[in-house]
């Protein structure tokens, strides 16, 4: 019986029933809400790029101080991995220093040299990795799925991924590229003006080298 | 003792064929010795410039040190990674209840991995060298299984090292920075370095190490192979596999007995 019943049912159109006008209403509605939301975003990348500047960095410094906090929180696990990573560092000074003992410069370089390439590149690894801790690793966190949670906060997932970690061990890196850096530098100020600028613009090209298309 | 070869033996199958799957990862790391290979013989070409030796080593010599040093350096299996995930997970409670001793059969497991890596590490550390700086200088067949044995020996050791670092995990929140300086240990005394280089009187100290023991001593006795050395070196090589294996036992055990597993 119910079989027939349903067969004879006539075919409805919004015309003829009012909740499917109400659900069209609503579809409507909720597309409307979509487009405002992406003429919004649009406006703030886009047209008002200065303003979605100011909130990126706003993003990123707050991040940074809550995840200095939770470093904090874990204050032995903290220190246990910047130590260990200074002392990792210490091992390749030594063996750059063993090598200039067998020879005493390498096709013009000498040990002090190398020294100022290992604490610029430990400058920059450390600041990279102190601020989007997640660089390394975004593939894991794409298999994982842990993607979506970014994707759908109304911020660059781009930048909000990279940034919602700190490494605690790249810590390390940093205060140990500042200490070597004076111990072959002093306070000579034209080469800690470079360094410092060195280190900041290795640490934004680093970052930009992540970015998929550059 | 059949059934304990038949149950573990079953576990390094199963892990070997496991490894056969992620063949890219083998293929990467392969070519990662090869271009390691590359880079240190160009560093110490110049290094010893017309001496044409460093620290009593001929180039030669040099670069075969260096192939055997990364051929172990590069065989590794992931014990620790999964010791500190069953630890931190809660998750070896449920191995704990599993037919097998939990940390016998992570060996076995580990074991697996090792010997498939070193079937491909092996070749391709053979041909880079033979193309980069041709046969060893007074090499002889007869040396080769003392060689062969140290090498597993000297995996042996990391094995048990990087167990013994991962068992940690029982009580820290974070092993990595042990791992970083266990790790630069090995490389400075033994794959970056040969001992020879080093000022006497840390040669002298790292020798009652066991980081030596990993890389050194095979690394020492394919390139430079004498009888003196191979009596020397591969007893305090054994010994401390046995010392660094049976302390892992130990810490297994301590550490065991403080898991609670809770639930119904």
């Amino acid at each position: 019986m119910r079989t027939a019943d349903k067969k004879q049912r006539p075919i409805m159109t919004g015309k003829e029933n009012p909740g499917v006008k109400k659900q069209q209403n609503r579809n409507a509605v909720k597309q409307e809400n979509r487009n405002a939301m992406l003429r919004e975003n649009r406006n703030l990348v886009g047209q008002n790029s200065k303003n979605a500047v100011n909130l990126h960095l706003r993003l990123i410094w707050d991040y940074f101080r809550t995840n200095l906090a939770s470093a904090m929180e874990y204050r032995v696990s903290f220190l246990t991995q910047a130590v260990g990573m200074a002392i990792n560092d210490v091992f390749f000074l030594f063996f750059w220093w063993m090598v200039f003992q067998q020879s005493g410069n390498l096709g013009g370089y000498g040990f002090r040299d190398v020294m100022s390439i290992w604490a610029l590149s430990a400058s920059t690894f450390g600041l990279l990795h102190i601020v989007f801790g997640n660089v390394r690793r975004l593939n894991a966190i794409v298999q994982s799925g842990e993607l979506d949670i970014f994707l759908l906060q109304p911020r660059d997932p781009f930048i909000h991924v990279h940034t919602a970690r700190m490494n605690f061990s790249a810590w390390g890196d940093f205060v140990y590229a500042f200490i070597l850096f004076f111990a072959i530098s002093g306070w000579n100020p034209g080469r800690w003006l470079l360094f410092l600028i060195f280190t900041i613009a290795g640490f934004q090209s680093a970052g930009l080298s992540r970015r998929p298309g550059h | 003792m059949k059934r304990f070869f038949r149950k573990y033996g079953a576990v390094m199958r199963a892990a070997m064929q496991n490894s056969t799957i992620y063949t890219r990862n083998f293929i990467f790391g392969s070519l990662f010795l090869g271009l390691a290979l590359f880079l240190f013989l160009q560093l110490w070409e110049k290094v010893a410039g017309s001496r044409g030796q460093v620290a009593g080593y001929s180039l030669n010599r040099l670069l075969w040190y260096y192939t055997v040093a990364e051929i172990v350096m590069l065989t590794r299996s992931d014990i620790m990674e999964r010791l500190n995930g069953d630890i931190r997970s809660g998750d070896v409670a449920i191995q704990l209840l599993r037919p097998y001793h939990y940390l016998t059969s992570l060996f076995a497991d580990a074991f697996g991995q090792l010997l498939l890596r070193l079937t491909l590490n092996i070749p391709i550390g053979f041909v880079m060298a033979m193309v980069l700086v041709g046969p060893l200088e007074g090499f002889q067949p007869t040396h080769l299984p003392f060689v062969i044995l140290s090498i597993f020996l000297g995996l042996f050791l990391s094995l048990s090292m990087e167990a013994l670092i991962g068992l940690s995990s029982f009580w820290t929140e974070d092993n990595s920075a042990f791992y970083w300086i266990s790790q630069k240990l090995a490389f400075m005394l033994g794959l970056f370095l040969p001992l020879e280089m080093l000022p006497a009187w840390l040669r002298g100290i790292a020798l009652f190490l066991p980081y030596p023991y990993m890389i050194y001593a095979p690394a020492r006795l394919a390139s430079t192979f004498s009888w003196e050395s191979c009596l020397q070196l591969m007893p305090i090589q054994l010994l401390y596999c046995l010392v660094i294996f049976g302390l892992a036992h130990l810490v297994y055990r301590k550490g065991a007995k403080m898991v609670h597993a809770n639930g119904g």
